[in-house]
């Protein structure tokens, strides 16, 4: 009988999940698990004592006066049919947004923009715009091919639209206001693949 | 002689009052017997107590297979998700019950484990007389036959 009980207490203890310091990466809006807090310059979860504030990492640098579509970081040398274009950048809360100018050729018959912004998922998801000839952005949004699993740690914003070609473009990364964590993560890390295609 | 005769049986009943003799007591522990409503009852509350014990053996394994499903020990590589959470609460919630189940069947047991022995028959305690053995005491007898009587005698050994 005490072997029993003491079988049951065995067992009952162990119901309690383990989980090390740096086990996940952090879920939406900086889930992680009890005792646990998101870190912001990796966004892996770790032990409270640990847990660093959000900052703009090595390879995603925060250039400064791009927060407009004239002002945006100009990416070259685009043909009709182009490679992959990546740029890495990084959405502080006090930065209003990024821009990204590209121009179609003019010789193209037809021409069409591939974007994929991938973003942690621990943050504030990005949202897009574009803006043709310096007018007025509008927001961007087309169902992505590959959408990335929620365990990825990652989410993926992507646009495919038909351009008219010899013409001058300019993609906004900005904030969606959407899953900020109340206020507390309106912040994201991200990657940028633009590619020019044939429609 | 109608007093004559009564006084004789009078005094016939008296000596044989006296000389009653007495055999041996036999001293006999009796086992009260346990009714069958009781052996159903303390039956039914211990298979009750093992079903629970059972019941909270199954909540106890859930909680430690999503325990285990949700422990790690080094860099996963995924999220942290509401379904990684909800592994946690399930464990958390299911460790509970399995608690809960330990508790009332551990109970229930030991209960009707009390109530068999509290409930245990009394053994009776019973004397037994016994007769004494027979006295050799020849019975007589006597036949009217005609033309006088016969005259005999009856024993038993």
């Amino acid at each position: 009988m005490r072997r029993l009980a003491l079988l049951a207490v065995l067992a009952a203890g162990a119901c309690t999940p383990h989980i090390a310091s740096g086990s996940y990466l952090c879920g939406p809006e900086q889930q992680c698990p009890d005792n646990q807090l998101c870190n912001g310059p990796d966004n892996l979860c770790v032990a409270e004592s640990l847990a660093r504030p959000f900052e703009c990492t090595d390879p995603f640098p925060n250039p400064i006066n791009d927060d407009a579509p004239s002002a945006g970081i100009p990416l070259a040398g685009l043909q009709c049919v182009s490679g992959v274009s990546e740029s890495r950048g990084c959405l502080t809360d006090d930065d209003a947004g990024d821009w990204y100018q590209f121009d179609t050729p003019a010789g193209c018959t037809a021409v069409a923009v591939d974007v994929k912004v991938t973003f942690a998922l621990a943050f504030e998801p990005v949202a897009l715009q574009l803006a043709t000839d310096n007018g007025t952005p509008a927001p961007v949004d087309s169902p992505c091919k590959n959408p990335l699993p929620e365990e990825t740690g990652s989410d993926v914003r992507c646009v495919h639209l038909t351009l008219p070609a010899g013409h001058h473009f300019a993609l906004g990364i900005l904030h969606s206001a959407s899953a900020d964590c109340s206020g507390r993560c309106t912040h994201n890390r991200y990657t940028l693949d633009l590619q020019l295609v044939t429609p | 002689m109608r007093w004559i005769g009564c006084a004789l049986v009078v005094a016939t009943t008296t000596q044989v009052a006296l000389a009653e003799p007495r055999g041996k007591d036999l001293n006999v522990d009796v086992p009260g017997e346990r009714w069958r409503t009781n052996m159903l009852a303390l039956g039914g509350v211990a298979v009750g107590g093992l079903l629970v014990g059972g019941l909270g053996l199954y909540f106890n394994l859930d909680a430690q297979s999503a325990a285990d499903d949700a422990s790690s020990q080094r860099f996963t590589g995924v999220a942290w998700t509401d379904k990684r959470q909800a592994l946690v609460d399930r464990a958390s919630r299911q460790s509970t019950r399995a608690g809960i189940c330990y508790g009332v069947g551990g109970a229930l047991l030991v209960g009707a484990i009390a109530a068999y022995i509290i409930t245990e028959p009394k053994v009776e305690h019973t004397v037994i007389h016994t007769q004494p053995p027979p006295a050799f005491v020849p019975a007589p007898t006597l036949a009217p036959v005609p033309g006088g009587a016969v005259l005999g005698g009856m024993w038993s050994f």
